[in-house]
């Protein structure tokens, strides 16, 4: 072959020698950017692809590029991120693979599980042209091929799922209608197996918390939710105080508790004057409690000295201890003496506490006494600057201790002149 | 995007003698003005025979798997596409043989001849499918290869070169000269 004829043909070949313009008693045209439908016309003068290639020309614009024969198509159409294959639909490219070559067709009505489509046909004796015929939907064994988009959104059974706030993902199913569904909640598995520790910012037992993913969203969630409180030590209720409120429940758990019974303390003392305090706390913990292990010590703010700290106190900051043990169940006295500071006039009040072993503070149900005097002056005569103060004497009565009956509320000088009688309530 | 290549017929075609087998066409192909072309989202690098144009699409990354990821169409103006190469996203890096047994089987029917051949300047070993045209169709052959992250689909759209011998000649020479994993 001279090079003269390597010009003609590479410049002058066209398509396909089998490419026919036309078949079936039909002219391409060209809506697609080719001059030439790609496909042969069969020996009978009919064939199933030209026909399908060309309506995809002219319906959708589109040039395919070859398919192969018939039976091809669908598994074509299925790896062509431009078409999807879906089930009975107007406006698809019907496909088949039975048979030597497999069949394809143009579906211009679907329903009731037909679809009446146009079609040529390329086989011996097979007469040529185009013509219109319903088939059961099932004919089409391997499923009509459409744009993709253009009535698909998705293929069947197809799942897509996308991130989602801080954690979580959310996914979505194709249907069979091959759109797609409504988007799950969005959710995801929690950090290291939620086994991350975080901080809830909460006090008490909600204090422990693990990072959670709720709703895709990273949170600090408690271990434990917020409960009443208990006496067990504990800050349940997450609140920021442990065991306050004298909750009874669960006292006959610890090893001690103490449940406070009756007092007995003056409500008014002269300055620099002794007084014997008493109390009684019964045991409601497990333990019993051992001479030199109880204790009430004063719970005074500052440097921790008490107001009326005496020197017959075995410490400065424990008034007195028990004379004997106290089994559980049991009631126990604690006496302790008392000396009015040397400031007259003063209402002061102070707080004890029942201290176990190790001084651990009995808090519940109500391990606590609570001391409010008048200081009067030296000689037992109130103080003339606070006796015309009505809230001065007042407040000695409403400052009351809780085993300490309360007196109903009096003011001004009769009410100081009674209390210089009687110095001392009981419950 | 489209890079028509201007092909110089005369000079580069003077030395040609294409024929009914393309071997010594390719093996003269050497005084053809070629280009190199480089497709920077599939990494690929082949070379361009002048008045071949090139047109590469790039599709959804969230489409399924099955889906080819990117598709550069060869032609030329006497026999429009002539070469296909398809590009699928392989993260997994299946092996060859599974993937193209679940997605490209249907490609094989009792007329198509399979074989195995090395492609690419990195000597992939590739499936080769021929499938003769029959009364329905053209002919057609395929090479699929996988590579990295990638699996490889080059068909050659009328194999036969009943149309024109060029595109059998434009598959031959895609195949041997393809360079993969180029830097951009």
């Amino acid at each position: 072959m001279n090079r003269a004829l390597v010009v003609v043909l590479v410049l002058a070949s066209s398509e396909g020698a089998f490419a026919a313009n036309y078949c079936g008693g039909t002219q391409h045209q060209n809506t697609c950017g080719r001059s030439t439908n790609i496909y042969p016309c069969c020996p009978n003068g009919s064939n199933c692809t030209w026909w399908a290639w060309e309506m995809v020309c002219r319906n959708w614009n589109a040039g395919l590029v070859n398919w192969g024969n018939a039976n091809t198509w669908a598994g074509h159409a299925n790896v062509d991120p431009n078409y999807d294959l879906v089930g009975p639909t107007v406006g698809a490219i019907a496909t088949s693979t039975l048979g030597n070559y497999g069949h394809v067709a143009w579906v211009i009505g679907a329903g009731d599980g037909r679809v009446t489509v146009t079609e040529q046909n390329c086989c011996t004796g097979c007469s040529a042209g185009v013509r219109t015929i319903s088939y059961p939907a099932s004919k089409f064994n391997s499923g009509f091929v459409v744009r993709h988009g253009s009535q698909c959104q998705c293929s069947p059974g197809q799942q897509q799922s996308e991130p989602c706030g801080d954690c979580g993902r959310r996914v979505r199913t194709c249907g069979s209608s091959c759109t797609w569904g409504g988007w799950s909640g969005c959710g995801g598995p929690d950090p290291e197996g939620g086994n991350q520790v975080c901080s809830s910012g909460k006090p008490g037992v909600c204090a422990d918390a693990r990072r959670r993913c709720d709703g895709g969203n990273l949170t600090c969630r408690s271990l434990v939710e917020p409960s009443p409180e208990r006496c067990d030590g504990l800050d349940n209720d997450c609140n920021g105080a442990t065991d306050e409120g004298h909750p009874e429940a669960g006292a006959s758990e610890m090893p001690y508790a103490a449940k406070r019974v009756d007092a007995s303390f003056p409500r008014a003392l002269a300055a620099g004057t002794k007084a014997t305090l008493w109390v009684e706390f019964k045991n409601v913990g497990k333990k019993t409690w051992e001479r030199g292990d109880v204790w009430l010590a004063t719970r005074a703010g500052g440097d921790g000295v008490s107001a009326f700290t005496s020197p017959a106190w075995p410490a400065f900051d424990l008034a007195g201890g028990l004379t004997q043990p106290v089994a559980p169940g049991e009631v126990g006295r604690v006496a302790f003496e008392i000396t009015a500071p040397n400031t007259p006039g003063a209402q002061i009040t102070e707080k004890f506490q029942l201290e176990g072993a190790g001084r651990v503070a009995m808090r519940c149900p109500d391990g606590e006494l609570d001391v409010s005097l008048l200081v009067l002056n030296a000689d037992g005569t109130p103080n003339t600057a606070d006796a015309g103060s009505a809230d001065a004497g007042s407040m000695s009565l409403k400052m009351e201790s809780r085993g300490c009956s309360a007196a109903p509320e009096l003011g001004g000088l009769w009410l100081l002149l009674v209390l210089m009688r009687r110095r001392f309530c009981r419950a | 995007m489209r890079a028509p290549v201007l092909l110089f017929a005369v000079t580069a075609l003077s030395s040609c003698t294409f024929d009914s087998d393309p071997t010594p066409v390719a093996a003269q192909s050497s005084a053809l003005e070629q280009d190199l072309y480089v497709e920077p989202a599939t990494r690929l690098r082949f070379p361009i025979p002048g008045g071949v144009m090139v047109d590469a699409k790039h599709y959804d990354p969230t489409l399924p798997l099955k889906k080819f990821r990117h598709s550069i169409h060869l032609s030329t103006e006497q026999t429009g596409i002539a070469v296909l190469i398809d590009v699928w996203d392989n993260p997994t890096h299946r092996a060859l043989k599974p993937w193209f047994d679940e997605y490209l089987s249907f490609l094989i029917d009792a007329e198509t001849k399979q074989s195995t051949r090395e492609v690419t300047t990195s000597k992939v070993e590739a499936i080769v499918l021929e499938q003769p045209r029959g009364p329905q169709a053209p002919s057609m052959a395929v090479a699929t290869f996988a590579h990295g992250e990638q699996i490889f689909r080059v068909t050659c759209i009328d194999s036969d070169g009943d149309g024109s011998p060029m595109p059998r000649w434009l598959f031959d020479e895609v195949l041997a000269k393809l360079e993969l994993e180029v830097s951009p």
